[in-house]
């Protein structure tokens, strides 16, 4: 077990900097001078323009620029944005409020999405099942700021069960419509790889052994079907967490949640390069936790994948 | 996107017995796509989904025979003068004018034709991209597999809707094209690792080293035996993936990066899911067993009867009879082998008297199964589940599959005393190193907390014995207990089942095909051919005297020593097909003796005599020509 | 005798086993093969018996060409083919054929039956010009039994059976003069099997071809074999002829073997004399000292952990007892004639 971590962490260090170099080589492939930009219409001073970018390290070239970004990175420096805040500051304050929504949608896909999966799978063929074979097939088709549209047309403007936008994003009743927005993309994923895994196994051998033994038909469930259906749906739970925590860039725009995702794209938008890198890395080593939690999830669940 | 591929892929058709060997009939030959295509048109929703999707193709083709009004074209008064006028079908005003006095329904006609496009190229930008790097890696393997999954895991690290729009915002003026760019450049990794893995599954096929073997290249190898194998987890993903990417490009143009011109609002998207969805009822089309009228053995006080059971499955292709009619008893310290080839029924009899046939497909039409003189089909549920595991127990062929890969041996024979007699955690592992010990697994307490996949064959078997007996039932059904196992060790097996059985005084019904093993342990016998009991006897009066041609055929067959350099008995042509069994005596297409009797006539189970008409105790044959057979 | 065709010398394959997180070092290697010496005379059947993990699939494979032999040589009419890549090992390919065990995963399921059964002659074009090759297909489906007619079917169409008999055709379209079988019968029914055997051995006769038979099923093995080897855990413990091995046999592995075999005859169950060994095969990565046999034999002594028996004729035994066998106590067994 040791030396599967050992070789998972290791494993993750060329993908960190792969990963975090095509993402600075992006970033800075970008067209437009933030430099320029700082003068906004007027005509910037050629000499203050070029000790400004000196200053900022902008004409060494671009691989030595990312070296020196890395430098700082494993010091813990994220960078300065242009507006002179410390890029960790902005994730500090945007992160409480992602965690937040993110676990809130994903507790959501949980619960439904793998109990809708579970009866689906065991009513293989009956109403339940094909409703929800349809349910799940109208959330995988409506994009996401549809889906959000509808809701907050719906509860918010009609109905006025919530509001439509939240106006304090450390209210966690203000984040219901946004988790249930966020999460029913997975939630149908979730229901349906559930579905398929739980009647896959229900043919298998040691399930009908489990009957045959005389196990009453719940523990039949609980024990011997649940438990070995659910390791394909932990590999998408992972990697899906991964994803609820830095890419809620619609969900968040659309009921102004002032979390990680609207900061990416307002950065993004005024090509903030440091700010985005920053996010940007520190996104990734989001993911590769993940993975290695999925990684290490499976080898709790599955025996066989227990490595030497 | 996840991968939702479903393990029924167009490449997994299950093999069909179509064939009943004698006299072939020449069927019209149809490819495997065409039987397919055939499944597929005769489903509506196959149909339906197909022409919304031509539709949208021919939208994007043509945007202009749907509609001729410029989408881009606004006159700001349209907007608050004109109503929307639901029943102006295809014209400009039909959906209405939004805010910049545009056609609402041409702005959905060229939207629609934006997203389809994109959809479509980038589906085929990172199946091609995909799939020739995942080809690539999956085959050769070594450093490339190395270089290009690293790049993969590179590529899988960053969100594709963050990634699309830093790419986005690098083009100046941003087209169709550069949303195609960014979304393929970004999203061909996914494609590899499906189509790795499928390619790592085929290579390893027979057929691959066949071809090989053949001196086939590399060239061929890839593009005629793995490339036609390996697609279609491939394709399924493509699918879902294609309305993924229209959903991004959606989403992308909603945060207003991506298309600008005509951007297109609402939910029109065609559904690739639909036409390759599951299948709701799945078809039934494994091989199906099928037995026969009247035939009592009675020895001592049956353990348990069955008695004119009939067992049918309903499949795609018709209803196939895996069991008509059999009746055989079992006494406690008994040992019945049910003999007989895939098809036969012995094993769907099995299921139906432990309860766990597929129900359905299986359905028990007639019949009864008499535990201790109580009809067991008769009974409720939670009854029946008290006597499975307690009083009638079950040992698979395969432990290895029967047994549950990520629970402890331990755990799982410890379950029997928690379920039957509410034993506490502890005292269950205790039983359950003493079942072990009792199997002669070696350093049981060690062992305990081991999983199924941490023993030997042998040692699987023996545990699955262990907890079939773990609470001494009255009687044991054995499903080829020892057809997985190497030979010196299915002796192993074979003894400790018999020393046990000895022990406890239990009935035994040992299911097998095998003559050797049969005569080994049997006491009596009962022969299944097509569903039916064709004949029954004392072991030793059977392979002396058999009194069934099949029978007969089949002790012929197994290559003795004094026939050597002779061509072996063998039966001709094949088990039959159970969606047709054939008239009269199944057995007829390919019995030597057969009549015109035996073509239209279904023999009974006969009571058998000896040569002066004295009654043979035991001994049944289902055969019009018994006489013949036993005597001549 | 017969001249040899396929003269195996020495033959080792061993898979390496590596361990390390970032380097990976060779910690060990399972022994497949190791070691194995044995000829294959023209027109023979040789009969290759011996539990799963054994290696004799592993054989069958290296002989093929199929995986690269660690060490050692395989002569086929003398010229070492172990070592060919290339157009050479294209061209020795048309004369040694294969047939697998299971019918339906050795059939491309996307071919019809005249695609799989034409391929060889698509790689090897000189065998069949183009013209011909439909009426060699079809010439093919007639000598294993199969309708003609048929050349259009895919493999799902047909039954076990019938899927062996398409293999046997292409193994047999390069008109190779060896062909390996690997457990041909053991995945079809008992009632097919003898049809398949029967084919078998009617070939052998039509085309003077040379069988090496791999089987665990020894009764049936008997049936086709002319001799017979008997492997353990990567070597050859005993190789005769049929009547050597069946009724001689010196080596304890080949009579617990033999003795385990159910006999179909309930007369026997009494009289017979069974030998029950102890335990499992041990793992071939990590194989017992001296005779490999020894953790399980009766008769293992001190001298079998520290020396390895050599598969020689026993000088000590006469008559059809002195034939190969890699024991340092060979004797027949007394009630082996059960």
């Amino acid at each position: 077990m040791g030396r599967f971590v050992a070789r998972r962490l290791l494993q993750m260090i060329p993908v960190f900097f792969g990963t975090t170099a095509l993402i600075f080589y992006m970033v800075h492939a970008l067209p437009g001078d933030p430099v320029a930009a700082m003068w906004g219409d007027k005509a910037p001073d050629p000499v203050q323009l070029a000790a400004l970018r000196h200053q900022l390290g902008f004409d060494k070239p671009l691989v030595q620029q990312y070296l020196d970004y890395m430098g700082k990175l494993l010091t813990g420096d994220f960078g300065t944005g242009l507006d002179g805040r410390p890029v960790i500051d902005k994730i500090t304050e945007a992160l409480p409020v992602t965690i937040r929504l993110a676990l809130f949608a994903f507790a959501i896909e949980i619960v439904l999405g793998v109990g809708i999966g579970l009866f689906a799978g065991l009513r293989r063929g009956k109403l339940f099942d094909k409703g929800a074979l349809v349910f799940t097939l109208l959330l995988i088709s409506i994009p996401v700021p549809v889906l959000g549209f509808i809701f907050q047309t719906v509860f918010g403007n009609n109905l006025k069960w919530v509001t439509p936008t939240v106006q304090d994003s450390n209210d966690i009743t203000q984040l219901v419509l946004p988790a249930v927005v966020l999460g029913s993309l997975s939630l149908a994923y979730v229901a349906r790889l559930t579905r398929t895994s739980i009647a896959e196994n229900i043919k298998a051998d040691y399930v009908r052994t489990a009957v045959a033994k005389g196990l009453p038909r719940r523990k039949v469930i609980g024990t011997h079907l649940l438990r070995n259906s659910m390791i394909p749906v932990v590999t998408f739970l992972g990697t899906d967490l991964g994803a609820l925590m830095g890419g809620a860039i619609v969900t968040e725009g659309i009921f102004n949640v002032k979390g990680v995702g609207n900061a990416l794209f307002h950065a993004i938008n005024l090509k903030e390069g440091a700010t985005v890198s920053g996010f940007v890395a520190f996104l990734v080593l989001v993911y590769l936790a993940a993975g290695l939690i999925v990684d290490l999830l499976y080898a709790v669940l599955d025996p066989r994948i227990r490595y030497a | 996107m996840p991968d939702l591929t479903d393990k029924k892929t167009a490449g997994e058709i299950p093999a069909q017995r179509t064939e009943t060997g004698a006299a072939p009939k020449q069927e019209k030959a149809r490819s495997l796509g065409s039987d397919a295509w055939h499944d597929l048109r005769r489903k509506p929703i196959f149909v339906i989904s197909a022409l919304l999707i031509l539709l949208l193709i021919v939208i994007a083709i043509a945007p202009g025979l749907f509609t001729s009004v410029d989408p881009r074209a606004g006159d700001l008064r349209l907007h608050y003068l004109t109503k929307p006028n639901y029943s102006h079908f295809f014209e400009a005003d039909w959906f209405g004018y939004d805010l910049q006095g545009r056609s609402i329904y041409a702005r959905v006609v060229y939207g629609a034709r934006a997203s389809v496009v994109v959809g479509i190229t980038v589906t085929l930008g990172v199946t091609i991209l995909g799939g020739i790097t995942g080809m690539l890696a999956g085959y050769f393997g070594g450093w490339i597999d190395t270089i290009i999954s690293r790049v993969t895991d590179i590529f899988f690290g960053i969100p594709l809707l963050l990634g699309a729009l830093v790419i986005l915002n690098a083009f100046t003026s941003r087209t169709i094209w550069s949303v195609v760019f960014a979304l393929v450049a970004l999203g061909w990794t996914q494609m590899t690792r499906v189509m790795r893995g499928s390619v790592i599954t085929v290579k390893q096929a027979d057929f691959v080293t066949a071809a090989k073997a053949l001196g086939a290249g590399t060239t061929r190898i890839l593009w005629k035996h793995i490339l036609p194998n390996a697609i279609a987890p491939v394709i399924v993903v493509a699918t879902i993936a294609l309305g993924g990417y229209i959903a991004t490009e959606a989403t992308l143009s909603f945060l207003g990066i991506g298309l600008h011109h005509a951007r297109r609002r609402g939910a029109r998207r065609p559904r690739p899911e639909a036409p390759l969805r599951e299948e709701v009822t799945t078809p039934m089309t494994t091989v199906i067993e099928n037995d026969q009228k009247s035939d009592r053995l009675d020895v001592g006080t049956p353990l348990l009867e069955v008695k004119d059971l009939h067992v049918e499955f309903h499949t795609r292709d018709g209803i196939a009879k895996a069991v008509n009619g059999v009746n055989y008893s079992v006494a406690a310290g008994e040992t019945l082998a049910v003999l007989g080839e895939s098809g036969s029924g012995k094993s769907v009899t099995a299921q139906t008297i432990m309860g766990i046939l597929d129900m359905p497909p299986g359905k028990v039409t007639q019949g009864e199964i008499l535990y201790r003189g109580q009809d067991m089909l008769k009974m409720s549920n939670e009854d029946r589940r008290k006597i499975r595991g307690r009083k009638i127990a079950m040992i698979f062929q395969d432990a290895l599959s029967a047994l549950n890969p990520v629970l402890s041996v331990g755990y799982q024979l410890g379950e029997m005393f928690r379920v039957h007699q509410g034993a506490s955690k502890a005292e269950a592992k205790a039983k359950a190193i003493e079942l072990m010990d009792r199997v002669r697994i070696p350093a049981a307490k060690q062992r305990v907390n081991d999983y199924p996949h941490q023993f030997s064959g042998g040692m699987r078997q023996r545990i699955m014995i262990a907890m079939a007996l773990s609470l001494q039932p009255d009687l044991i059904i054995a499903d080829e207990p020892t057809t997985a196992l190497d030979v010196t060790v299915q002796a192993q097996v074979m003894d400790l089942l018999a020393e046990l059985q000895a022990e406890y005084n239990m009935g035994l019904i040992l299911i097998t095909h095998d003559l050797g093993v049969v005569a080994d342990v049997a006491d009596k016998i009962a022969v299944m051919y097509a569903g039916r009991i064709v004949e029954t006897a004392p072991v030793h009066d059977l392979y002396a005297n058999p009194a069934h041609p099949y029978t007969k055929g089949l002790l012929r067959s197994i290559p003795r020593l004094d026939q050597k350099g002779q061509d072996l008995y063998a039966i001709k042509g094949l088990p039959p097909n159970l969606l047709k069994v054939p008239a009269g005596c199944a057995f007829n297409p390919r019995c030597d003796v057969a009549t015109d009797l035996c073509r239209t006539e279904i023999p009974a189970l006969h009571h058998v005599t000896d040569k002066d008409g004295k009654e043979l105790t035991g001994r049944r044959s289902a055969c019009h020509l018994w006489k013949e057979t036993l005597h001549g | 005798m017969a001249e040899n065709i396929l003269e195996v010398k020495d033959l080792v394959k061993h898979y390496p086993l590596t361990q390390g997180i970032l380097f990976k070092k060779q910690v060990g290697a399972v022994k497949a093969v190791d070691g194995i010496s044995f000829e294959l005379k023209k027109g023979e059947t040789l009969g290759i018996v011996g539990e799963s993990g054994c290696g004799k699939s592993t054989l069958a494979k290296v002989l093929m060409n199929l995986e690269r032999a660690t060490s050692g040589q395989v002569l086929f009419k003398g010229e070492d083919i172990s070592q060919l890549s290339g157009a050479a090992l294209k061209a020795v390919r048309r004369n040694i054929q294969m047939v697998f065990q299971d019918p339906y995963t050795s059939l491309n399921p996307r071919m019809t039956v005249g695609d799989i059964i034409g391929e060889p002659f698509e790689i090897h074009p000189e065998v069949a010009p183009k013209g011909d090759r439909r009426k060699a297909v079809q010439d093919l489906l007639d000598v294993v039994g199969l309708n003609p007619e048929y050349i259009n079917r895919y493999p799902h169409q047909f039954s076990g059976g019938q899927r062996q008999r398409i293999g046997i055709a292409r193994g047999l379209a390069l008109k190779p003069e060896i062909i390996i079988c690997d457990e041909p019968v053991s995945a079809l029914d008992v009632s097919v099997q003898a049809q398949v055997i029967n084919l078998l051995e009617q070939l052998q006769g039509d085309f003077g071809l040379s069988y090496m038979f791999i089987a665990h099923d020894l009764s049936i093995v008997r049936h086709i074999s002319d001799r017979v080897g008997v492997m353990y855990l990567g070597k050859m413990v005993e190789i005769g002829s049929d009547e050597e091995i069946y009724e001689n046999a010196t080596h304890p592995y080949t009579q617990a073997l033999l003795s385990a075999v159910p006999v179909p005859d309930p007369t026997a169950r009494e009289s017979r004399d069974r030998i029950v060994l102890a335990g499992d095969i041990p793992s071939p990565a990590n194989p017992p000292s001296g005779c490999r046999f020894r953790t399980r034999c009766w008769k293992a002594e001190d001298r079998c952990a520290e020396e390895i028996p050599l598969l020689a004729v026993p000088s000590v035994l006469e008559g059809p007892a002195a034939h190969e066998s890699a024991c340092h106590f060979p004797e027949v067994r007394e009630q082996a004639a059960a």
